[in-house]
């Protein structure tokens, strides 16, 4: 969860275009990879973290179309991912890094001059915004 | 349960009609009424006409079986010419076309017999309308499911035992309106030559019917074929019940079969061709599989009736299903490292696969307004909702059938769009996610085999595993006979062996084997009027018959009389054997008495039959002309249907 939770601050403190769109890559990663992780262990969960993770697949390749993303290595994802976290526990957290990155990427998006990058932008935080909707209502068991 | 009409309604409706025609007696016009007398003649015209039409569809169906040296079909083969050119020289023999309009101004009264025979009539053409909406493929029009159904040789075996039965209905209305109630000569004429055509057809049938006697599967899948068409795609509502929703997953189920085989066909160079939709549609397919589990194992574990005769089906079916759903996660799982080179898109097939998940999902669960959103725990809808009597299990497992069926058809339609996207160079993957020994200036390159090979594999696995889900379904619904058979009738028809045609359409639409049920469903199947038997069993001949009506029983008479029978016969056909070649206006059959006579030589041939015997040489090269002219004689079915409604009232 700290992995999630250290994304969430990249993505409140990035300030440039290249971090934001940096942050915003990893976030979506590391929501892929979490959703991926859990999305058997509950069967009342498992649409939405199957649906989530579309999404988040969805949006880290709209952000790996942006000009300005710098073509940094990818992280390793093996480490830290949260095991033998309750699903509700899980959506909470990545419902509020979703949810912080579309309005993140909605506000990049509004002031970025160049048009790939600000289409790029839009279909990112659509993406995420719709992860933030699937999993905020969580409160299964 | 996918509501719409299919042929069996129609053709249950013909012979219903025809009853009618049979008790009502000829009920001849009157002597003053010629306007009466012409409108009864035109209606045995009009009927002619529509069997005619319906052997030569058989015809063209078995000439395809023919090819594929299906010796079984030989009779059926031989049946289906004999009434082909029996009828369509009938039809030539008039010297009008039937009218088009066969409600016209001077509608019949309704009751009479007159009525009763253009009532059929009608359903008979609504009928054969029905199934070219199948056959009328091309540009701009939807593949249908059944097409290879509808020119399969089995269905055509079947459509001719029908059409020789109707045959042998009409024929004594049109053999009684020539001896007392035709209007002119050229009626009587023309009345003859059908009665001809009629009872060859009769008989032919009949022969074949003794040789291959046709299944009555074979006959429900011919009465199970719908209209072609999709019906409107509509979204659950909160207030929908067990039944509203098993119709609505059959309606969506059947949209998303058509989309996807329609998608597969463009994948190389589809604007729609995104990685959003295959990844939608993955783990929609996913999510489906999942409510099909949950239902399948809710209902097995229910341990009273009507489930438990099926417990043990159910609970192989839902471990069928969760490999499905298992093999589906990791198509899923595979497209997130590998993307299209379109993307913002959301394809058709991704809508209908996500209405199939919301469609199952609320008959799956309790909740009202269950959505695969996070949400308070959804309890499972209670397996006594589900299965409060057989009929409600039939249904509910109808709908899952449909279900199943959809998802196995999208994951052969996905995998050929995947591979031909691979093929086609479509693929790609995120350059910041490939290792850095990949040295690619833009933001996106080519998917490499390490990513695609595992891709292609997933779907691989997913139909398999997506069609042994749909084979378990498929035999708990043959099982518990579940209440619309449409699919399981369609799936039924592929495995009768079909037609070369047929045999080839399916293999590009159906690939994998379809094993599946036998047919035995709820829809009007029309029970076939019984036709005249084969020609080693004749019936009695004119002398035999007179003794017959005299009651004569002494056996040694009636042998006398067969006797006799039997030497005029060999006489007439010695005789036609040797004829000078037929001249073009001489017609034998200038009656209706020896019209049967000339019939009955016809049929006792069994095989070609001296030139004199056949009908008048003019009659045949009309029907020629006829032929290369010939204006659909149809109406639409909305409208004719409209028109019908009051006689089928009546």
């Amino acid at each position: 969860m700290d992995r999630l939770r250290s994304a969430r601050e990249r993505i409140a403190t990035a300030t440039d275009l290249p971090g934001i769109l940096d942050a915003a890559y990893d976030a979506f990663e590391d929501m892929l990879a979490v959703l991926r992780l859990h999305q058997e262990d509950d069967e009342s969960a498992f649409p939405a973290y199957v649906v989530a993770a579309a999404a988040a697949a969805n949006g880290r390749d709209w952000i790996a179309g942006a000009d300005t993303l710098p073509s940094a290595k990818s992280r390793d994802h093996a480490d830290d991912l949260p095991e033998g976290t309750s699903v509700t526990d899980i959506a909470q957290v990545v419902a509020a890094l979703s949810s912080e990155l579309s309005a993140q990427l909605a506000a990049t998006a509004a002031r970025v001059a160049d048009p790939g990058d600000r289409v790029c932008c839009q279909g990112a935080a659509t993406e995420a915004a719709a992860i933030a909707v699937l999993l905020s209502g969580a409160n299964p068991p | 349960m996918t509501g719409r009409p299919t042929f069996g309604e129609f053709a249950a409706a013909v012979t219903s009609h025809l009853r009618q025609l049979q008790l009502r007696g000829t009920g001849l016009p009157s002597s003053d009424n010629s306007q009466a007398k012409t409108d009864a003649v035109a209606g045995v015209h009009a009927a002619v006409h529509a069997l005619a039409r319906y052997a030569e569809d058989a015809c063209a169906a078995l000439s395809a079986a023919h090819v594929t040296s299906d010796h079984s079909l030989d009779p059926w083969i031989r049946a289906a010419g004999m009434a082909r050119q029996a009828l369509t020289a009938a039809d030539a023999d008039w010297p009008d076309e039937p009218a088009a309009n066969i409600t016209s101004a001077r509608l019949p009264s309704a009751g009479s017999s007159v009525s009763s025979l253009r009532a059929a009539t009608m359903y008979m053409t609504l009928g054969r309308d029905l199934l070219h909406t199948h056959r009328n493929s091309g540009p701009g029009r939807e593949a249908s499911d059944w097409t290879p159904v509808v020119v399969s040789a089995p269905v055509a075996c079947a459509l001719m035992q029908l059409v020789g039965g109707w045959a042998r209905q009409i024929a004594p209305h049109a053999g009684c309106l020539s001896a007392v109630g035709a209007a002119t000569a050229t009626d009587r004429r023309s009345l003859n030559a059908a009665c001809r055509g009629l009872w060859v057809t009769s008989w032919a049938v009949g022969n074949a019917q003794e040789r291959r006697p046709i299944r009555r599967d074979e006959l429900q899948t011919l009465a199970a074929i719908p209209v072609a068409g999709l019906p409107a795609g509509v979204l659950p509502t909160a207030s929908d019940l067990v039944p509203q929703l098993c119709e609505g997953i059959a309606t969506t189920a059947e949209r998303l079969r058509a989309t996807a085989r329609r998608a597969a066909v463009n994948a190389a160079s589809s604007p729609s061709l995104t990685t959003e939709s295959f990844r939608q549609t993955a783990g929609c397919c996913a999510i489906t599989a999942s409510n099909l589990r949950v239902i399948l194992q809710n209902l097995a574990a229910h341990h009273g009736r009507p489930c438990a005769p099926v417990s043990a089906a159910l609970a192989d079916a839902a471990e069928a299903a969760d490999r499905s759903r298992a093999a589906w996660l990791h198509v899923a799982g595979a497209w997130d490292s590998v993307s299209t080179d379109v993307r913002g898109i959301l394809n058709a097939v991704a809508g209908e696969a996500a209405s199939l998940a919301l469609w199952t999902g609320r008959l799956t669960y309790s909740s009202p307004e269950w959505t695969p959103a996070l949400g308070p725990r959804h309890a499972p809808r209670p397996s006594a909702e589900l299965a409060a009597d057989q009929d409600q299990l039939r249904q509910v497992l109808g709908a899952l059938h449909y279900a199943g069926h959809a998802v196995a058809v999208v994951a052969e339609a996905e995998q050929a769009q995947a591979r031909t996207a691979s093929i086609y160079g479509r693929l790609v993957t995120p350059t910041r996610s490939l290792p850095e020994s990949f040295d690619v200036p833009y933001r996106f390159a080519p998917a490499p085999g390490m990513r695609t090979a595992p891709l292609l594999s997933s779907y691989d696995q997913a139909l398999q595993a997506s069609e042994e889900a749909v084979e378990a379904l498929t035999q708990i619904a043959t099982e518990i006979r579940v209440p619309d058979r449409s699919l399981a009738a369609n799936r039924a028809a592929v495995r009768l062996g079909l037609g070369a045609a047929a045999e080839s359409v399916l293999a590009t639409n159906h690939a994998r084997s379809l094993a599946g049920a036998q047919a035995a469903g709820t829809h009007p199947v029309p029970e076939p009027a019984p036709v005249a038997r084969g020609p080693q069993q004749l019936p009695p001949g004119p002398v035999e018959r007179i003794l017959l009506d005299l009651d004569v029983t002494t056996q040694a008479d009636l042998e006398r009389a067969a006797a006799l029978d039997t030497a005029a016969d060999r006489l007439i056909l010695r005789a036609a054997a040797m004829a000078r070649p037929s001249q073009p206006n001489r017609d034998l059959a200038r009656s209706a008495g020896t019209a049967e006579l000339i019939t009955r030589l016809l049929v006792a041939s069994d095989g070609p039959a001296p030139d004199a015997l056949q009908p008048g040489a003019s009659a045949v090269v009309k029907s020629r002309q006829r032929e290369l002219t010939d204006q659909p004689y149809r109406t639409s079915i909305q409208s004719s249907a409209r028109q019908a409604e009051p006689e089928a009232g009546g």
